[in-house]
């Protein structure tokens, strides 16, 4: 199973499915993700507008940790997820994530500005580090074609 | 009157309120709702809510249409109007929106009304290739 994370605070929309969805040739969405998991209507918007081509599964962190330590079949795998604490997460608990690529992030409360579509919080920053130093390879890109914003490594925020 | 309110990627919910008041003058009741790079897609909806609350106050139709299916202010659509039983067209175009403000004052039923936008706008889209507008003349001169 091809696993390739995405890490896009928007969770579907355009991008993913006009770009990457093409790009990594994607079968399958799996979205990572706590509150979606447990919010009916989150689900139910999620479903309306994912393809049904694609087939998708939409549960908690840990249950995508699950599901991609025991994965087996041919599939490629999107795995989405809010943000770069849950890809940490999910590494931790065993799931074998070579890559990570951070799309969006958008400006919230606490998060500082790395670029116009990143935008980070102290937790986030931490997560994106702990992700490198265990080898996992991380980029953000907002498309496929973009330049990769963290080419030189993921930049401090300033304080 | 039925309210419209278009909430677009960038300004394109501006400039199509625009082009519409080129054609058909002020309009009332027609909100614009841009979404801007890095704005946060739970604020966006918010914002949307806002505005249709004032509507839904006041027991008064509206509809919400946005640029594309699927995408981010279509989703921030469907989030914040949730609690809400409104239509959403997606898929704005100009002949859209001039469909929705001709006829959205005598028109009494929302899904017609609705269903009118989609229909007006699906029929202006094609492709035509000039040459073929232009040689049909051209085998009369025989």
């Amino acid at each position: 199973m091809a696993i390739l994370p995405l890490v896009d605070d928007r969770l579907v929309h355009g991008q993913v499915l006009l770009f990457w969805r093409r790009h990594w040739q994607i079968d399958k969405i799996l979205v990572a993700n706590d509150a979606v998991a447990m919010d009916e209507l989150r689900k139910s918007a999620l479903r309306l507008i994912i393809p049904p081509a694609l087939s998708c599964e939409i549960v908690t962190v840990a249950q995508a940790a699950t599901r991609l330590v025991a994965g087996t079949a041919e599939t490629r795998t999107l795995l989405l997820l809010a943000s770069p604490v849950d890809a940490w997460d999910i590494l931790k608990r065993g799931a074998a994530l070579k890559h990570v690529n951070v799309a969006n992030l958008s400006a919230r409360p606490g998060a500082k500005k790395l670029t116009p579509h990143l935008y980070v919080t102290q937790e986030e920053r931490w997560a994106l580090d702990r992700l490198s130093q265990s080898g996992v390879a991380v980029t953000a890109k907002q498309l496929p074609h973009s330049s990769d914003a963290f080419e030189a490594g993921v930049p401090n925020i300033a304080q | 009157m039925l309210g419209i309110i278009v909430a677009t990627h960038s300004n394109l919910a501006r400039g199509l309120r625009e082009a519409v008041e080129m054609i058909d003058g002020p309009q009332e009741y027609f909100d614009v709702v841009p979404f801007c790079e890095g704005e946060d897609i739970t604020f966006l909806a918010e914002r949307i809510r806002t505005i249709a609350a004032a509507y839904e106050e006041h027991g008064e139709p509206y509809v919400v249409v946005t640029d594309m299916f699927g995408a981010t202010p279509f989703n921030a659509a469907l989030a914040g109007l949730s609690a809400y039983n409104t239509g959403i067209l997606a898929g704005a175009n100009l002949s859209m929106l001039m469909e929705l403000v001709t006829q959205r004052q005598s028109c009494n039923d929302y899904k017609e009304l609705l269903n009118g936008a989609v229909d007006a706008a699906l029929q202006n889209i094609c492709s035509v290739m000039v040459r073929d507008v232009f040689s049909a003349g051209k085998e009369e001169e025989v």
